[in-house]
């Protein structure tokens, strides 16, 4: 299984990578929407999911959910917004645009590993 | 102490020796209950164990509504219901699967023997934490509101629920007879010698064709033979033997 982790806080990603390749996912990394929109289209690879983060600069997680749906990047790939966020009008817009579930920070490994589980992604 | 002076209270009571009694009795009642709340876990989260809510889903409450469709009257009990995410996410089902619910009288009883805990479900406020867990983030919206750092049930599905403390071992008070009762994660804090009453409590306020679900890995064979096992969908469920 492949992940994109999507975050401008290096200290996140790490730790949402280590997370994951604890149950063997495979994981790239991204620091903004914009660099996660540009590895999707280059990038040959699949991805099985992406986590999201929102605020971030050059392109936020909702524009780039938005994009990347309206553009069929991954059309299969899920993607779970990984924020701090958590207004419901937010999160109501998010899943709107595509989003495929909602994780607030702060999470816990249990959590994070329900939410994916809950997706059909047994992580 | 003030209580103790007010009529009924430990030292209203004949004699030195009744007094006594009364006070050692009440003072050991009060810790067996502390005992067997601090060894209680309270374990729980929204939807916990994806499979047993896909078989209600699905299953178990498709069928109990087919059946009830004519009067339009469900009752669901879940035992040991700690904070009431359980009773609340059998709530968040049936709004699914019930467009007309608010057509049907439905009543889904969480008890606890934990005052603490029946409190907070009562009060229907969860942490980020406690939302996180389980919670798609489109039932997170349909049913919550966000309140400062916490996250309430909406009052539609608040007052399908009540929450009672009350020992799974004793006869629910002015109960009706439950159509579905969830028994689930909590056998192996009961002692064994229990069970068989356990069992037999649930079976007295059961319809007769109810259901009971126990959490996975858990079995009412060795403890009971007031119910039979069905088993469909990956689960099993339970069925009470006519004639008890």
């Amino acid at each position: 299984m492949r992940a994109l982790i999507v975050d401008d806080s290096r200290f996140m990603r790490s730790h949402l990578r280590q997370l994951l390749e604890r149950s063997g996912v495979e994981c790239e990394e991204a620091g903004d929407g914009h660099e996660a929109l540009r590895l999707l289209r280059v990038c040959e690879c699949m991805f099985d999911f992406m986590l999201l983060d929102v605020n971030m600069p050059r392109m936020s997680g909702l524009e780039c959910v938005k994009a990347l749906r309206e553009a069929s990047l991954g059309p299969e790939m899920k993607v779970m917004m990984v924020t701090t966020e958590s207004d419901n009008s937010f999160i109501e817009s998010a899943l709107n645009f595509g989003a495929d579930e909602f994780l607030m920070k702060p999470f816990t490994a249990e959590g994070l590993r329900e939410k994916l589980a809950m997706m059909g992604l047994a992580a | 102490m003030t209580r103790s002076l007010h009529k009924g209270g430990p030292l209203d009571a004949t004699s030195l020796e009744e007094r006594l009694h009364r006070l050692q009795s009440d003072r050991v009642a009060q810790l067996h209950r502390t005992a067997t709340e601090a060894g209680t876990l309270h374990e729980t989260a929204f939807l916990r164990d994806r499979g047993a809510f896909e078989a209600l889903r699905n299953i178990v409450l498709p069928r109990l509504i087919a059946a009830n469709a004519a009067i339009r009257r469900l009752r669901v009990w879940c035992a040991a219901v700690s904070t009431g995410q359980e009773a609340y996410s059998v709530a968040m089902l049936l709004d699914e699967l019930l467009p007309d619910l608010q057509d049907w009288d439905v009543k889904i009883v969480g008890t606890d023997l934990s005052t603490a805990t029946i409190e907070y479900a009562r009060r229907g406020r969860y942490r980020r934490t406690e939302v996180n867990r389980g919670l798609p983030a489109r039932l997170l919206v349909r049913h919550f509101l966000r309140e400062g750092d916490e996250w309430e049930v909406k009052p539609e599905l608040r007052r399908l629920c009540e929450f009672r403390e009350a020992d799974v071992c004793v006869p629910l008070a002015g109960a009706q007879r439950f159509d579905l009762v969830l028994l689930r994660n909590v056998l192996l804090q009961i002692p064994q010698a229990d069970l068989g009453r356990v069992f037999a409590n649930v079976h007295r306020q059961m319809a007769g064709d109810g259901v009971l679900m126990l959490g996975t890995g858990e079995q009412a064979e060795d403890w009971s033979d007031l119910f039979y096992a069905e088993f469909s969908a990956a689960n099993w469920y339970y069925r009470p033997n006519a004639g008890e």
